[in-house]
C-alpha cells in the first residue's frame, strides 16, 4: 500500500512529464502488477489522450509542416530521405501506433503546448479535476458491484452527477476555444 | 567638435537606436467613455492582468486600461450593449494579452467577464453578473442579483451578496460570506467555506453544496424553513451551527453511522424547521454547535 500512496502522490507529475526516467519506470512497473493502481493509470492516461485530441497542433508545428511540404530538396538528399529516413520514420510510427511510446512522452507533449493559448491552458488546468472525477467514478463502480440493489440507485445517482460535472467542465473548456 | 565628442555623439545615437523599440513598447494607458442606458449589457474579455469593476449611479460607462506592451483594447459600446476585449497587437504573439482595467458601469448593468488568468474584482451592482475564468481569482462583494462564477482553477470569494449565487468549477477554493438568498456551489476538487454574516439575523444561505474531493465547511445559523444539502464523495464535511436554531439533520448512509448519530445527538434536539441533508460516500462528517458541545 505504501507504493500505492506514492503513485497517488506522483500521478500528476507523471502525466505532466515531470518525473525522471527511473521514477517513471518504477511507477509503471508497480502499476503493471498492482490491481488497484493499474486501472487508475489506464483511466488517467485515457482521459489525457481524449483531452489531447481536442488540442489543435501548435502553430509552430503547423508552420513547420507547411514549410516542409513546400521545400524543394536536391535529388541526393531526397534519395537519402527515401532510402533511409522514411523507413525509420515509418517503423517509429508503427511503434507509436501500437503504444510502445510511453504515456509520459505524450503527456509531456501535452504540457509543452499547454500554455500557448487560453483553450490549451484551460485543458491543462482542468486535468486534475478530470483525474479526481475518474478516480471517484472507479471507486463508485467498484462499490456498485458490491452493493445491495437498493444501494445501487444511490451510487448510480452519484455516477450521473459526476458525468454531468465532466460535461460541465468540458463545456467550460470549450468557452475558451477561440 | 573634438573627436571625443563625436565618438560620444555616435554612441548616443547607437544607444537610442537600440533602446527605441523598448521605449516604444512601454505600457500605455487608454481611457474611453460612453453614455449608456442603466441596464446596459457589457461583455469584457481580458486574458491576463486584472479587472476591477465599479458601479456608479450615472448613465455612462468608463473604461481605463493600462495595457502591457504588445496589447491593445478593442471594442466599444453602442446603444444598450457593448463589448471590450484585450488583444495582442501581433497575431504571432505567444504571451497572453495583458492589461489592468478599471471598468465603471451603471449599477443596473448586466456584465459578462471572461478571463484566462486575470484577477476579477467586482464591487456593487444589482444587474446580472457572469464571470468565467481559468486560473484568475474572482472576488465579488456588495452585489445584488444573480451572480454566476465558473472557474476551472481560480479561487472565488463572494462577500455580502443578496440574491442567487452560483459557482461551478474544478479546483479553486470557494469562500462565501454573508450571502442572503440562495447558493448553489458545484466543484470537483475545490474546497468550500460558507459563513453566515456577523449580524445577528444573518443565516447560512440555503441551497446545495457539492464537491467531489474538496472539503466543505459551513458555519452559522440556518434560517427557519431553509434547507441546505451537502454532497461529497470523499471530501470532509464540517458544520458548525448556532445552537439557537438546530435544524433537522439527515445523513444519507453515512460512512460511520454510530459516530455521526452521536454527533447529531450531542447537537441537541431540532428547534427549527430548517433541514440539513448530508450525503457523503466516504468523507468524514463533523457537526457541532458553535461554541462546542453543550
Amino acid at each position: 500500500m505504501t507504493y500505492c500512496n506514492h503513485l497517488d502522490a506522483r500521478l500528476e507529475a507523471y502525466l505532466a512529464g515531470a518525473l525522471g526516467p527511473a521514477e517513471c519506470e518504477a511507477l509503471e512497473e508497480h502499476a503493471a502488477e498492482c490491481a488497484r493502481c493499474a486501472p487508475i493509470l489506464e483511466e488517467r492516461t485515457r482521459v489525457s489522450f481524449e483531452l489531447a485530441r481536442e488540442l489543435p497542433p501548435p502553430a509552430s508545428v503547423r508552420a513547420g509542416v507547411v514549410q516542409g511540404l513546400g521545400a524543394r530538396r536536391p535529388a541526393r538528399v531526397t534519395s537519402l530521405i527515401t532510402r533511409r529516413i522514411v523507413p525509420i520514420a515509418a517503423a517509429a510510427a508503427v511503434l507509436l501506433f501500437f503504444g510502445v511510446a510511453r504515456p509520459r512522452t505524450k503527456a509531456a507533449m501535452l504540457r509543452d503546448v499547454a500554455l500557448t493559448n487560453s483553450h490549451q491552458l484551460a485543458v491543462s488546468r482542468a486535468d486534475p479535476a478530470f483525474a479526481t472525477l475518474a478516480q471517484a467514478q472507479l471507486e463508485l463502480r467498484a462499490a456498485r458491484d458490491a452493493a445491495a440493489p437498493d444501494a445501487r440507485a444511490r451510487v448510480d445517482q452519484a455516477l450521473i452527477r459526476m458525468s454531468e460535472q465532466e460535461a460541465e467542465l468540458r463545456r467550460l473548456i470549450r468557452e475558451f476555444d477561440q | 567638435m573634438s573627436a571625443r565628442l563625436l565618438r560620444a555623439a555616435r554612441m548616443a545615437v547607437v544607444v537610442l537606436l537600440v533602446a527605441a523599440p523598448g521605449l516604444l513598447e512601454a505600457q500605455s494607458v487608454v481611457q474611453r467613455g460612453a453614455a449608456v442606458p442603466e441596464g446596459v449589457a457589457l461583455r469584457l474579455w481580458i486574458p491576463a492582468g486584472s479587472v476591477e469593476v465599479r458601479h456608479w449611479t450615472r448613465d455612462s460607462v468608463d473604461v481605463k486600461a493600462t495595457l502591457a506592451p504588445g496589447s491593445q483594447l478593442l471594442g466599444n459600446v453602442s446603444g444598450g450593449a457593448g463589448k471590450y476585449s484585450v488583444e495582442s497587437l501581433s497575431p504571432t504573439a505567444t504571451d497572453f494579452p495583458r492589461a489592468d482595467i478599471v471598468l465603471t458601469v451603471p449599477v443596473g448593468a448586466t456584465l459578462w467577464v471572461k478571463s484566462t488568468t486575470a484577477a476579477v474584482s467586482v464591487v456593487g451592482g444589482r444587474g446580472q453578473l457572469d464571470v468565467l475564468t481559468v486560473t484568475g481569482s474572482v472576488s465579488v462583494r456588495n452585489a445584488t442579483g444573480v451572480v454566476t462564477v465558473e472557474s476551472i482553477e481560480g479561487d472565488v470569494t463572494l462577500d455580502s451578496i443578496s440574491g442567487l449565487v452560483r459557482v461551478r468549477g474544478g479546483s479553486g477554493a470557494v469562500k462565501v460570506n454573508n450571502v442572503t438568498g440562495r447558493s448553489v456551489i458545484t466543484l470537483v476538487r475545490g474546497s468550500v467555506e460558507v459563513n453566515a454574516g456577523r449580524a445577528a439575523e444573518s443565516v447560512v444561505p440555503p441551497g446545495r453544496i457539492e464537491t467531489v474531493s474538496g472539503s466543505v465547511t459551513v458555519r452559522g445559523r440556518m434560517g427557519d424553513e431553509d434547507q441546505l444539502t451537502i454532497v461529497t464523495h470523499d471530501g470532509p464535511v464540517d458544520v458548525s451551527l448556532d445552537p439557537k436554531s438546530i435544524p433537522q439533520v439527515t445523513a444519507i448512509d453515512p460512512p460511520q453511522p454510530e459516530a455521526f448519530n452521536a454527533l447529531v445527538k450531542a447537537l441537541g434536539a431540532p428547534n427549527s424547521s430548517a433541514r440539513l441533508v448530508i450525503d457523503s460516500f466516504k468523507g468524514t462528517l463533523n457537526i457541532r454547535p458553535i461554541g462546542g458541545i453543550r
